[in-house]
């Protein structure tokens, strides 16, 4: 459903991605490991809109372009996404935050329904609904950010680095969340240091390393190769 | 839900009633007094939706504003008073869209320098054209407007103005202007065309400030550049709705009404320092009062509470 080829992308002159090309089929999970500073967040923003690619890159949902359309028209496309370090407007509550995700006019339909199966899939924000998001845990907020994010009806989710600053044991939850989305027909495209959560719950894997797409296989080909193994999963 | 809600509405339009029928009670010079405290009202709430909101802080009160009083003092010969009325906001709207398109792009203190050079740019621009093109420098206002006309004309204002705040608070446009305020990147990816709702809501509001210097020039016999475009005028709307709160529907408006009283006071007594007045009125508020007056009424609640 998504489909990706040449894009670059440049910071005056620091290029931060070159030539990246990668696909997400409708249904899957898709991850892409990188180190701090490889191009992961770069990547997402340019998918989503938010930063510019250079010309003549192909950014593509179902075969129509979204190559240079404004965030807020790809959002209406059906790509959302949940940015790294969560971004929720900590002065609101957790249901006016969830209803902004349905800002969209594709959300606008069944948003109700939509806002109760979110609070019926993170429970823990059914019970605290009303409460001001930022007296929240970590994991709770992280939370927020993938529900509001799929209230607006994505059909392709992308998360940026969504364990970050999480327990072990909450960065679990989170990721059996995820799956249990995964299950459900939810496209994914994750982008995570924490290679070993990931990898259990990707369908095919990409490495970026200093903004190129290094290496691409299952999680069983990068589990089994020797230099990826010594880099990203400490083995 | 339903009923409380129908509850207040009657009671709001009682209030109404009970003020457009003020001016028959009180003095013309409380009537004058009013009609300040409206005038400002709905300045500071128009003011309050846009940049209290967005926290794209705004200096150009003062050119709308100036924008209805010169479309008055141009017009009033020519057309009559109601087609004014209805033409001033109209520039008022388009100067600001066109404004809003160029600047709004623009963020931070970059954005607050460029409103105030915009004042002064219309001001100086009215100043060039009447001493070179129509050799005046000052006109007259020959309009037979009454201090009740134009209390009820801004009562009308301020009564829509306000119900145009709640009800636009509920709506989707709404949440989009408080969440470009918190974080505009996060607004756009959750699907809001921030540039649209930041214009459409910046000539909105400026539309308003525009139709109440129109109403209020009425009062005027005589006006110059100076006195249209006062750029008193903005900094006075900003200190009402910090003092207010901006965050509130009658933030603005709490703060509009013990301001223009002080102001009036201050001018009548120390008419020679009263710059040096509202400089100090400002230092006060925004070091004592940063959540304003309903941030404080919270505060107290909360400790009555506890």
């Amino acid at each position: 459903m998504l489909e990706v080829e040449n894009l670059s992308v440049a910071y005056g002159k620091h290029e931060a991605l070159r030539d990246v090309a990668l696909r997400v089929e409708t249904g899957r999970t898709v991850v892409i490991l990188g180190a701090n500073g490889a191009g992961k967040t770069t990547l997402l923003n340019a998918i989503a809109g938010l930063v510019p690619a250079r010309p003549g890159a192909r950014i593509a949902i179902d075969g129509a372009s979204i190559q240079q359309a404004p965030a807020h028209r790809i959002v209406e496309r059906g790509v959302a996404l949940v940015p790294e370090g969560r971004r929720l407007f900590g002065e609101m509550s957790v249901l006016d935050n969830l209803r902004l995700g349905a800002y969209a006019q594709r959300a606008r339909e069944g948003e109700g329904p939509r806002l109760e199966r979110m609070l019926a899939l993170f429970q823990r924000l059914g019970e605290r609904r009303h409460q001001l998001t930022r007296t929240m845990s970590g994991g709770e907020q992280q939370m927020v950010a993938i529900a509001r994010a799929l209230m607006s009806s994505p059909r392709l989710l992308l998360l940026d680095e969504p364990s970050l600053g999480l327990s072990p044991r909450l960065g679990k939850e989170l990721f059996a969340t995820l799956r249990q989305l995964a299950s459900d027909g939810q496209s994914i495209l994750l982008v995570e240091q924490a290679a070993h959560l990931s990898l259990r719950l990707a369908d095919w894997v990409y490495v970026l390393e200093n903004g190129r797409i290094v290496r691409s296989g299952t999680p069983d080909d990068i589990r089994n190769d020797n230099s990826l193994r010594r880099s990203y999963l400490g083995l | 839900m339903v009923e409380n809600t129908w509850f207040r509405c009657s009671i709001a339009a009682a209030a109404v009633a009970f003020l457009a029928a003020v001016p028959l009670m009180v003095s013309a010079y409380t009537v004058s007094l009013l009609v300040s405290m409206l005038a400002y009202i709905s300045l500071a709430t128009a003011w309050a939706f846009f940049s209290g909101r967005t926290r794209y802080i705004s200096l150009a009160t003062a050119a709308f504003v100036g924008i209805g009083t010169y479309t008055v003092a141009l017009l009033s010969d020519h057309l009559p008073l109601p087609m004014v009325l209805v033409i001033a906001p109209v520039v008022g709207f388009v100067v600001a869209l066109g404004v809003g398109l160029a600047t709004l792009r623009l963020s931070g203190v970059y954005f607050v320098i460029f409103t105030f050079g915009l004042a002064e740019l219309i001001k100086q621009v009215v100043i060039w054209f009447e001493i070179n093109q129509t050799k005046t420098l000052a006109r007259y206002i020959f309009v037979n407007a009454s201090g009740a006309l134009i209390y009820e004309l801004l009562l009308a204002t301020a009564v829509v103005v306000l119900a145009g705040v709640w009800w636009l608070s509920r709506t989707p446009l709404g949440y989009a202007l408080r969440v470009i305020g918190e974080d505009e990147m996060v607004a756009r990816h959750a699907g809001i065309d921030t540039t649209r709702v930041k214009v459409l809501i910046f000539a909105a509001t400026s539309a308003v400030m525009s139709l109440v210097g129109a109403i209020l020039s009425l009062r005027y016999t005589y006006v110059d550049p100076n006195i249209g475009f006062n750029s008193l005028v903005s900094f006075q709307v900003l200190i009402m709705a910090l003092l207010g709160g901006i965050g509130r529907l009658w933030g603005p408006a709490m703060g509009a009404i013990p301001l223009v009283l002080l102001f009036e006071l201050l001018s009548g007594t120390f008419p020679h320092y009263f710059s040096i007045a509202v400089g100090l009125c400002f230092v006060v508020i925004v070091y004592y009062l940063p959540g304003g007056v309903m941030g404080l009424m919270d505060r107290w609640r909360a400790r009555l509470r506890a």
